[in-house]
């Protein structure tokens, strides 16, 4: 894909991730997004509060493992309740909330290692493409998609999402068969 | 590595398979819902920690938000992340913004965007 323009592709980006989030959306992340398309590969993920559902929301998923790792600095930070306890000062319109500097060369997504006492998450090491490629192929599989899932799929999906005008069309490739489970999850 | 090869080709010729290459297959925000709902219900996906299978939802999200390399996404560190709480001019609860960067992308003539 090749966007003449840096904001252009900016702009796509931030539109995208706001037709996936379809329902009410604060005007001022829409100003703070705007204020980040100067910056290159930033994405900004802004909380999903009144959504049907929460599946598709990286927040709950990055916090979660934030918290397992206990990242944040302040060492209050322990579940989501204690952020929601958290106020703004009065004159500031945002507070950051600090990763401890000493995690800031530790990866997000980690492997597991065998140890005597069971499997453990490796303190350092990164996860493997090829384990991820084996999950998702699994995942797929059991979700019912003819053809292989893979996490290029991802990115072929998101890369044709761009490409129509900024707006996104929905035009499913894999045709799932039903699920018992999707009764309760709406996707809009 | 050749003996291999030569193997391989023997099967598909002997059961007919196609030589051609794979189609890039798209997955799209419907069929994510379906994985992720898999993914956290199934018990027949089994990861060897749990926080594996948050790991594998989250990536997942991650890379059709931002359509990164899966492998530049996977180097993804924690000084990458910055979390801030901000104030919903229209009152209600302070919203949480999470911005990531992802620094090992590709770069060839140039810095070249996800």
């Amino acid at each position: 894909m090749r966007v003449h323009e840096e904001v252009s592709r900016r702009e796509r980006c931030v539109s995208l991730t706001w037709g996936l989030f379809s329902s009410t959306r604060c005007p001022l992340i829409l100003a703070e997004s705007t204020t980040y398309i100067e910056a290159r590969n930033t994405f900004v993920l802004p909380e999903i509060i009144f959504d049907p559902s929460l599946i598709l929301s990286p927040h709950v998923a990055l916090l979660g493992l934030i918290f397992a790792d206990n990242a944040f600095l302040a060492p209050s930070l322990t579940s989501a309740e204690r952020i929601s306890e958290l106020d703004i000062p009065p004159g500031y319109e945002q507070l950051p909330l600090r990763l401890k500097p000493e995690m800031a060369d530790i990866p997000v997504f980690r492997k597991s290692i065998r140890t005597p006492y069971g499997w453990e998450i490796s303190p350092n090491q990164p996860l493997p493409y090829t384990t991820l490629l084996k999950w998702m192929k699994r995942l797929g599989v059991l979700t019912g998609f003819p053809q292989i899932t893979r996490p290029y799929c991802l990115r072929y999906g998101a890369g044709n999402a761009f490409n129509q005008s900024g707006a996104y069309h929905a035009v499913p490739l894999l045709q799932p068969r039903p699920y018992p489970q999707c009764g309760m999850l709406i996707v809009d | 590595m050749k003996h291999s090869s030569q193997v391989l080709r023997k099967l598909a010729k002997k059961y007919g398979l196609s030589t051609k290459k794979r189609d890039n297959v798209a997955m799209y925000i419907e069929d994510l819902a379906g994985v992720l709902q898999t993914n956290l219900t199934t018990t027949k996906q089994r990861y060897t920690h749990g926080r594996q299978r948050i790991q594998n939802s989250l990536f997942c999200q991650l890379a059709i938000f931002s359509a990164n390399r899966p492998s530049a996404l996977l180097k993804l560190r924690y000084g990458d992340i910055a979390v801030n709480l901000l104030r919903d001019p229209s009152g209600g609860p302070h919203r949480i913004l999470i911005e990531f960067t992802c620094e090992f992308t590709k770069k060839y003539l140039g810095a070249k965007d996800a």
